[in-house]
């Protein structure tokens, strides 16, 4: 009996049905990498005012959006994929100080103005999982 | 002489510890293999599943998914991660692993244990990638992994077939 230590070996001692299966799980890999690459969606920013979602934006364009927070007017920018609180008429104004967002999983929130936007879909960024199973 | 275990009717003492044994071996793989560094943190080869192919061999169906759901809740314990989203994604795809081999030991045309391990290997990704989209939301990320995964899962799944073949070849039957 002949030890499977190396790649041949390995493949002599395979059946026709284990190579016809190893085929196709490799077919179904490429195939839904390929669908997966080509029909990536850009991302969108979810914006949510007082926890009911007003508007889905796609950052793949740039967009000026001006909205009616509880406290007054709030206006978001989206700018080379990115997207900001621009204007709020808030006491702290942390909102306009979270800067750019363009990760998918990215959130900015204006509280006092009711305001909350998540970024989805894209491309897994920085907050993709990390050391999820062992 | 067949004695029967208390509160486990039609396990001999003898399987029992047999069992025991290979719990033990699987746990101790898989705790090694989780201290390896690892390129992308799904990717490993699996020895863990090797014990539970193994025992579906050799003990059947019932003792395959026992044995790999005691590996898996012993070593969530062991390394801290018991409950977690890691916790979770191993018994998912430990556990699909299991069923899938299962049937794929009964495949026509039949399939060697090769094969059967490839099976498992991927329904182990699979697994991992369902948990990972239902419990945890994470769709998109889960889309842009999904595809690289599954490809490596047939060669590790060869890989640990092998080790499987060669110890089913060279330990005489229990």
């Amino acid at each position: 009996m002949t030890p499977l230590d190396s790649p041949k070996k390995i493949w002599q001692a395979m059946t026709a049905a284990d190579r016809i299966l190893s085929a196709t799980i490799l077919a179904v890999s490429i195939a839904w990498g390929v669908g997966a690459h080509g029909s990536e969606q850009g991302a969108v920013a979810v914006v949510l005012l007082g926890n009911e979602e007003c508007a889905r934006v796609p950052l793949d364009r740039d967009a000026f959006i001006p909205l009616q927070g509880r406290l007054g007017p709030i206006d978001l920018e989206v700018h080379g994929g990115a997207i900001a609180v621009v204007r709020s008429d808030c006491p702290n104004h942390v909102c306009t100080a979270m800067g750019w967002k363009r990760a998918t999983g990215d959130v900015l929130a204006c509280v006092p103005n009711g305001l909350f936007v998540r970024i989805e879909g894209g491309a897994a960024g920085a907050q993709a999982p990390d050391a999820v199973a062992r | 002489m067949k004695a029967a275990v208390h509160g486990a009717p039609g396990l001999s003492a003898r399987s029992a510890a047999r069992l025991g044994l290979l719990v033990s071996i699987a746990v101790t793989l898989q705790i090694a293999e989780s201290l390896i560094p690892r390129p992308i943190p799904w990717l490993r080869l699996g020895l863990a599943n090797a014990v539970t192919l193994l025992v579906l061999v050799r003990a059947g169906f019932r003792a395959a998914l026992l044995v790999t759901a005691i590996r898996i809740v012993l070593s969530g314990l062991l390394l801290g991660t018991f409950g977690g989203p890691a916790f979770l994604l191993s018994l998912s795809g430990g556990m699909a692993a299991a069923v899938v081999m299962a049937f794929a030991r009964f495949a026509t045309p039949p399939l060697s244990l090769l094969g059967v391990s490839v099976a498992g290997s991927a329904a182990h990704v699979l697994g991992q990638l369902a948990a990972l989209a239902s419990l945890l939301r994470l769709g998109s990320s889960v889309a842009m992994l999904a595809p690289l995964l599954l490809a490596t899962a047939v060669p590790l799944g060869l890989v640990t077939g092998a080790f499987v073949l060669a110890i089913h070849r060279r330990v005489p039957p229990w």
